[in-house]
């Protein structure tokens, strides 16, 4: 007999410990591989909206590499464990770690290689019915399903890397075995643990001040799109969460400690509960973390889907709108009058508006394509806005229309030059407009008062523009007018030279109706790769605590074998671990939900701020409400086996 | 010849010498001849569980020097030293430690499997070693199908399958009731006597360390007292029952 048909035999015994590490392999190729194929897939790609896909499948893929790596570790990590007897006894018998690791090596070269094969061939089988939910979402059209060379090599290369990480990491904690920890590995109990209140309450500030922080930035529009101001913050809030995890156990020890009389009555389920908090410290956390992924996931993008409707709206506050201006989009009133005559839906409102485009240089106008800002007078301003500002003569207000990062270049207070002409701006900020930032491609306008006008009126007279701004009743029913208006704009521009022409390809015909197709197609995509996202974490966090409570059984039959001895009756011995495992059941879900709910407030207000609160705050209240009930499914069920398995003596 | 020998052996736990480190050896100077039983007794928390992991490797002490069949094991590497271990030790634990998935059988083999013993020579072994402990009728079941007393005896077959220079055991009969103990304790004189084989035993149990034919007391991490069998095992145990009310042992336990 040789060594190997030992090692054989163990591996036969040892399946189901071999089996969800493979499964957890398994599982994350699969996955890869199929954002993988989407993402290489020629059709879709020559499909139009290459850009968004691409960015949003790389993301996917980072992702599910990034969590691979923690996935993997933790299978593998739990399994090495598992077998630390094993490896105990083999070291009394005189092997050496350095064989141990070798052995490590070969089992786990099998495994990687077997899910590799497996995850491979899910893979293909599975990407087929992806790739077609995908192009029906898209609704593109002649999506061929393929399957090209690069995704495989990107796959197998990808998960080499993280392979060899996990196995580096793990050489690392097997550098030096030493047989008495190895021997009583299973048997070991936890650390001592010290009652201490203070760290507790100090990581619970942290928790609470950056949470209050957060909310500040949030509301805060100058802050909320400094990158640096909301990534700190983001890090602090985890090291709140962190440390207010870690230092739990000493707290609720140190505060049950001060009643002796209640300590001692509950002391096995004090002690229980606290070291819990401590042994899985970094579990619980990671678990917090998963779950605020998972209500942020899966939260958002139903909220942006339902709120389509009413983001359009906010960003195009008319029906249909076009500016025409540098000769370009210059179309005659009798031809408007007769395409709208011919609209489905009546026409409830027409403006015309007249603006200038000024020339305008400053970092802040980077952002906008024409180089020029649209400049109107304060009283069409008002009328046209249903606003009450005042702007005097020399003064210039600047009306922020669409947001973008780094875009507040223009302070209260410092002097514009804007058409020849020097003025003071007084005001900076988020406020209406009488188009959207699309017709006339521009991040604000200028309001300047009426004098003013007229003076850089008279002398800017080649950059008069009009917005020709529309209302119907029902702007669903307004595809047909647009289709007329932009076809019959586009003759219309094709007499112009084509220096000039070239502004008709930023200069076109918006439509609400047009924003909300793409927003809602943009949106069904979004919500498909993170609702996949958010099944993959929820399904992680579940595999999580599967392995843990699996890990744990049998030092934990142990333990109870021996309560059982002392005469710790069932009914006891039931409700301690019930409330061990509300701990680590839900203590993460608790901590998800607060992160998920501000990491949501904050996207709220990059979305449009108050307007759309109420939508993100209940669809997160559902979403966290599923997940609650789901895991108390889970919860039921794990319970249930655990305690057959634990409690088998009494 | 002398199989075991120490010098002035140290054990601190916790690091530096401050209010948190435990001395659990504080300067043992102990020999073993060959073919001696030895037996190891003491308090709990004397140190002997400590004393065994150092004289076998397990362990480091803290300073002292352990010499075995003539090779100081102090100054070996890792490697030197799990090969030594694999060759010149034999284990009996309190807990067996039998691996669940290997037959009995296989379990005593498992020293000579890691030798790359050939097959003849393993089977031949096993059979004498296995029927000399009376488990060989049993050889092909697993751990958890036969009773602890069996599975403490396979445990001995394979602390003795490679013919090692000195077999140590930790309270072998510590998870055993009295029958299963006596009989074990009968399997260490049988291989003491009939195959010569040196054995290091710890135990708190009087009755278990009346088979011995040496016994050292340790108390507080040092020898404080020894004695020799004279061949009456009745009279051994009235007299180890003496010195253990002298040092404060668990009488009370036996
Ligand atoms: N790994 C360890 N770390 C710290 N102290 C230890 C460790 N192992 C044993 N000790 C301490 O050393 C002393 C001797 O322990 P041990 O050798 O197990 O005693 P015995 O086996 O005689 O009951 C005890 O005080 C014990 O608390
Ligand atoms: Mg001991």
């Amino acid at each position: 007999m040789k060594f190997s048909t030992i090692a054989i035999k163990n591996f036969k015994v040892n399946l189901k410990k071999y089996l969800s590490y493979f499964l957890c392999s398994s599982f994350s190729i699969m996955l890869f591989f199929m954002y993988a194929t989407l993402l290489f897939n020629k059709s879709l790609k020559d499909g139009g909206e290459k850009e968004v896909i691409n960015i949003i499948f790389f993301m996917s893929l980072t992702v599910i590499a990034l969590f691979s790596v923690f996935f993997i570790n933790y299978a593998h990590t739990a399994f090495v464990k598992s077998r630390y007897k094993e490896f105990g006894i083999y070291m009394t018998l005189g092997m050496t770690s350095k064989d141990i690791r070798k052995i490590i090596l070969i089992e786990n070269s099998f495994i990687i290689a077997s899910s590799f094969v497996t995850g491979l061939v899910s893979g293909v089988i599975f990407s087929r019915l992806f790739q077609m939910v995908v192009a029906s979402i898209l609704d593109l059209q002649g999506i061929e399903y393929s399957l090209s060379l690069f995704s495989f090599a990107l796959t197998v290369g990808v998960f080499a890397i993280v392979f060899l990480l996990v196995l580096t990491l793990s050489r690392l904690h097997t550098r030096k075995l030493e047989i008495g920890e190895l021997l009583s590995a299973a048997r070991k109990n936890e650390k001592e643990i010290k009652a201490k209140l203070l760290p507790g309450i100090l990581g619970f500030v942290i928790l609470v001040v950056s949470l209050a922080a957060f909310v500040i930035v949030s509301d805060n529009d100058t802050l909320n799109t400094n990158p640096v101001f909301v990534i700190i913050n983001i890090l602090l809030i985890f090291t709140g969460v962190y440390l207010t995890i870690a230092n739990a156990g000493m707290a609720v020890l140190a505060m049950i400690k001060g009643n002796k009389k209640s300590y001692y009555q509950n002391v096995l389920l004090v002690t229980e509960i606290t070291s819990k908090f401590n042994q899985n410290k970094k579990i619980i956390f990671v678990l917090s973390i998963l779950s605020s992924m998972i209500v942020f996931f899966v939260a958002s993008p139903f909220s942006l889907f339902s709120l389509a409707e009413k983001i359009s709206g906010m960003n195009q506050p008319n029906h249909i709108e076009y500016a025409s201006v540098y000769g370009v989009n210059n179309l005659s009133d009798a031809k408007l009058a007769e395409i709208l005559k011919s609209s489905p839906t009546p026409l409830e409102k027409q403006n015309r508006i007249e603006f200038l485009a000024l020339g305008f240089h400053n970092d802040a106008g980077v952002t906008d394509k024409m180089n020029a800002k649209p400049v109107i007078n304060v009283s069409a301003y008002n009328q046209y806005t249903n606003s009450s500002i005042t702007v005097t003569n020399g003064q210039v207000y600047n009306a922020i229309i669409s947001w973008e990062p780094g875009n507040f270049g223009i302070a209260p207070g410092s002097m514009l030059t804007v058409g020849g002409k020097k003025l003071t701006v007084t005001e900076s900020k988020r406020a209406p407009w009488v188009s959207s930032s699309s017709s006339f491609l521009c991040n604000s306008g200028l309001v300047v008062s009426d004098e003013d006008y007229q003076a850089l009126r008279s002398a800017n007279q080649n950059s008069v523009g009009v917005f020709h701004t529309f209302m119907f009743k029902d702007w669903k029913n307004t595809q047909k007018t647009i289709d007329e208006l932009t076809a019959a704009v586009k003759a219309e521009n094709a007499k112009i030279t084509p220096a000039v022409a070239n502004g008709d390809k930023l200069i076109t015909v918006i439509s609400r109706i047009l924003a909300y197709t793409e927003l809602k197609k943009a949106y069904s995509l979004f919500i498909f790769v993170t609702a996949v996202m958010g099944l993959l974490f929820f399904i992680a966090a579940g595999s999580v605590l599967f392995f843990k409570q699996y890990t744990e059984t049998e030092s934990a039959r142990q333990k109870y074998d021996k309560l059982y001895k002392i005469g710790l009756v069932k009914k006891e011995a039931k409700g301690i671990i019930t409330k061990e495992l509300l701990v680590t059941f839900f203590s993460p879900l608790i901590f998800g939900s607060v992160m998920g709910y501000s990491f949501i407030y904050y996207m709220t207000h990059l979305v449009g701020g108050q307007d759309v609160m109420k939508e993100f705050m209940i669809f997160a209240t559902v979403v966290v409400a599923a997940y609650f009930l789901f895991q108390s499914v889970f919860f039921f069920l794990t319970r249930k086996k655990y305690m057959d398995e634990v409690l088998k003596k009494y | 010849m002398k199989v075991l020998n120490t010098k002035n052996i140290t054990k601190v736990y916790g690091g530096k010498e401050d209010a948190g480190s435990t001395r659990a050896l504080d300067g043992v100077d102990l020999s073993v001849e060959a073919g001696e039983f030895v037996g190891v007794m003491g308090p709990s928390g004397s140190g002997k569980s400590t004393l065994l992991n150092i004289l076998s490797g397990i362990d480091i002490p803290t300073t002292g020097n352990i010499e075995i069949d003539g090779r100081s094991i102090t100054t070996m590497s890792k490697d030197e030293l799990a090969l030594f271990r694999r060759q010149k030790l034999g284990f009996v634990f309190q807990e067996f430690n039998l691996l669940d998935s290997l037959t009995l059988k296989e379990n005593v083999m498992l020293p000579l499997i890691l030798d790359k013993k050939d097959s003849a020579y393993m089977e031949e072994k096993i059979k004498e070693i296995m029927s000399l402990f009376e488990i060989y009728h049993i050889k092909d079941k697993y751990p958890h199908g036969v009773s602890g007393g069996q599975q403490q005896r396979a445990a001995v077959s394979r602390s003795l399958v490679s013919d090692p220079a000195i077999v140590f055991a930790d309270e072998p009969t510590g998870n055993l009731d009295s029958k299963s103990s006596n009989a074990v304790m009968r399997l260490f004189t049988k291989m003491n006597t009939e195959r010569n084989s040196t054995i290091l035993m710890v135990t708190h149990d009087a009755f278990a360390a009346s088979f011995c034919k040496r016994i050292i007391f340790i108390k507080d991490g040092k020898v404080c007292m020894e004695i020799v069998s004279k061949g009456d095992r009745k009279e051994f145990f009235d007299r180890i029952l003496d010195c253990l009310a002298v040092i404060g042992g668990e009488k009370n336990e036996i």
